[in-house]
């Protein structure tokens, strides 16, 4: 079997109050920030036992159900498709975090147990004040990011990539992210657009078995990935769009994650741009095609004052520095002429 | 039974809804149901009363269309002649559902629409089309969201004015007899209003109180719209005139 071969760079010496964000933003590399949040309450408690740990979680627990990921003891926690790619191959259903607890507490022994994942959940709306004694102080760096919690037996989470910025924490158990650049998409072989295990398109490669034959490239993505080995206390940086497999390898496993993003809030969707792409550019004439890759080049992917900076002030409209009152506008244009 | 799908643009790309109004459409009826959030536009036609669900018992609002269960005094063969139609019929075979959905953390009920494809209403040659060519909504379904969250809005409405009312007192039972002619005479049972002496002698406080929830307004809109009766009962002579002549 090929392996990863590549070690996400480590950092050591950070804390929840101290870690050089500036510099991790400005490197846009994966960095393995080791034991920077071991002093959390949780990572202790879970460090003492899983039941501790248990416990210590449903002492903030507010009772509200969440989006909770239920598969047979078949898949072995891998969160995936089915045979034919209609569906998933797990049930999701609104459950009460502690019953969630109480399964993985009453199968942690199973030779085979069921899968039980509680994926991206916001922190504050089931656990409210979990991170008086647990969080990362990202308010002095200006960032004020959405904080979740995912709860989970032995899973696997096939590669995906997310649109912000994000520091996972890794806080019980033990966790294996093995991560690529966003250059190496073809090299994985994403999945269909929709259905999606958690939103985002997965990789198609089984990375413990690969089928070559299928996916002849993901020979380069494995020259390309970065391991990091995550235990509890351990922070990793990924910086937005890069790929990333997740293994929960202990029987109850919690990460604390934090996702931001550094453009402005009346900034639409990029994914939805690609979708906008796919249904008006993608099977227009090669050379029609091509013509627009010019196009876009000039006035999205080059520098972003270019086209309009030999325009008098005045004039720029949409080609000038982008600001509220203009993304208003082209947020109503696109409105009107989006339903025909 | 109804056959509910959710409305969507692929399955639906050839839906089209008669929106024209005839008694085969299942427009001839005596009353429809009404709410709080259309008060303003129905006083202007209808008188507005108060009945009881047969089933749960609670305080419903109905606009008085005439003085039989199958007679809509409004609706003629040119249509339904009146400058508001109520949005329960004005909706057409369309309901509102919920979708849940969570959005960083919190679960929310996000409104759809289902349509009844055993309606009357439904076809694919006649009528407003519900999508644009290409998959877009059309205005009329635009319009049609519109009356739908307006209902919606109007059922909780509902609820939190009656329970008003009630704290109040300000509900009666009222009979409605409207003598046509010797021989014919209407009893309309099961109905009830707005007392209005006891909305006058209301003190400052309980004013206050009914105008901040929103309901003043409310209790006087169905007391003005008791002046449609007359309009329903010269409609109910024309009627009579015509069919005699």
């Amino acid at each position: 079997m090929m392996q990863v071969a590549g070690r996400v760079r480590v950092l050591e010496g950070c804390r929840p109050d101290r870690f050089p964000l500036r510099e991790l933003l400005d490197e846009a590399v994966p960095v393995l920030l080791k034991g920077m949040v071991r002093e959390w309450r949780l990572v202790q408690a879970g460090l003492s036992s899983d039941a501790e740990a248990m416990e210590y979680l449903k002492s903030f627990y507010n009772g509200r159900t969440v989006g909770t990921y239920f598969g047979g003891p078949e898949i072995d926690g891998r969160l995936f498709y089915n045979e034919t790619l209609t569906d998933l191959n797990f049930d999701v259903r609104r459950a009460p975090l502690a019953e969630t607890l109480d399964l993985i507490r009453d199968h942690a022994d199973d030779p085979r147990p069921p899968t039980f994942y509680i994926g991206s959940t916001t922190i504050d709306a089931c656990l409210p004040g979990l991170r008086k004694e647990n969080d990362v102080a990202f308010s002095a760096h200006g960032f004020d990011p959405l904080a979740s919690i995912w709860i989970g037996n032995r899973t696997l989470v096939s590669c995906h990539h997310d649109a912000p910025n994000n520091l996972a924490c890794c806080v019980v158990g033990r966790r294996r992210l093995t991560v690529f650049p966003p250059e190496q998409i073809a090299n994985l072989y994403p999945g269909p657009l929709d259905p999606t295990p958690g939103g985002q398109a997965i990789s198609m490669v089984d990375f413990s078995n690969p089928d070559f034959e299928k996916h002849p490239r993901f020979r380069e993505a494995l020259e390309a990935g970065q391991v990091a080995e995550m235990e509890p206390g351990d922070a990793l940086f990924l910086p937005s769009l890069w790929w990333h497999q997740v293994e929960s390898l202990s029987r109850f496993n919690v990460l604390i994650n934090y996702w931001w993003s550094l453009s402005p809030k009346y900034m639409g969707t990029p994914m939805n741009v690609l979708h906008h792409a796919l249904l008006s550019l993608r099977d227009r004439p090669e050379k029609e095609k091509q013509a627009w890759k010019s196009v876009f080049d000039y006035y999205v992917f080059g520098p972003a004052g270019r086209a309009g900076e030999h325009l008098p002030e005045h004039a720029r409209g949409a080609l000038g520095p982008m600001d509220e009152d203009t993304a208003r506008q082209i947020r109503a244009m696109l409105l009107n002429v989006l339903n025909r | 039974m109804a056959r509910h799908a959710l409305l969507n643009n692929v399955a639906h790309r050839n839906l089209r809804v008669i929106t024209r109004h005839s008694a085969e459409l299942g427009d001839n009826v005596g009353s429809v149901l009404t709410f709080p959030t259309e008060f303003g536009d129905v006083q202007r036609e209808y008188p507005i009363l108060f009945r009881k669900d047969p089933g749960t018992g609670e305080f419903l609002s109905v606009a008085l269309l005439g003085f039989a269960k199958d007679e809509n005094l409004f609706l003629d063969h040119n249509g339904w002649n009146a400058s508001y139609i109520p949005g329960i019929v004005a909706r057409g075979p369309f309901l509102i559902g919920f979708q849940e959905r969570e959005v960083e953390g919190e679960l929310q009920r996000n409104p759809v629409i289902h349509v009844d494809m055993d309606h009357p209403r439904v076809s694919t040659t006649e009528g407003e089309p519900v999508f644009l060519e290409n998959g877009g909504n059309s205005r009329y379904i635009e319009r049609i969201a519109a009356i739908l969250s307006g209902i919606h809005e109007g059922l909780e409405a509902s609820k939190a004015m009656f329970a008003a009312f009630s704290a109040m007192n300000l509900i009666e039972p009222v009979r409605l007899e409207v003598q046509m002619s010797p021989e014919e005479q209407h009893n309309l049972h099961g109905y009830f209003t707005i007392n209005q002496d006891k909305l006058r002698a209301l003190d400052g406080e309980s004013l206050a109180k009914l105008n901040r929830a929103g309901f003043l307004e409310g209790a006087f809109l169905v007391v003005a719209s008791l002046n449609n009766m007359k309009k329903l009962i010269d409609l109910k002579h024309r009627r009579r005139l015509q069919r005699a002549s």
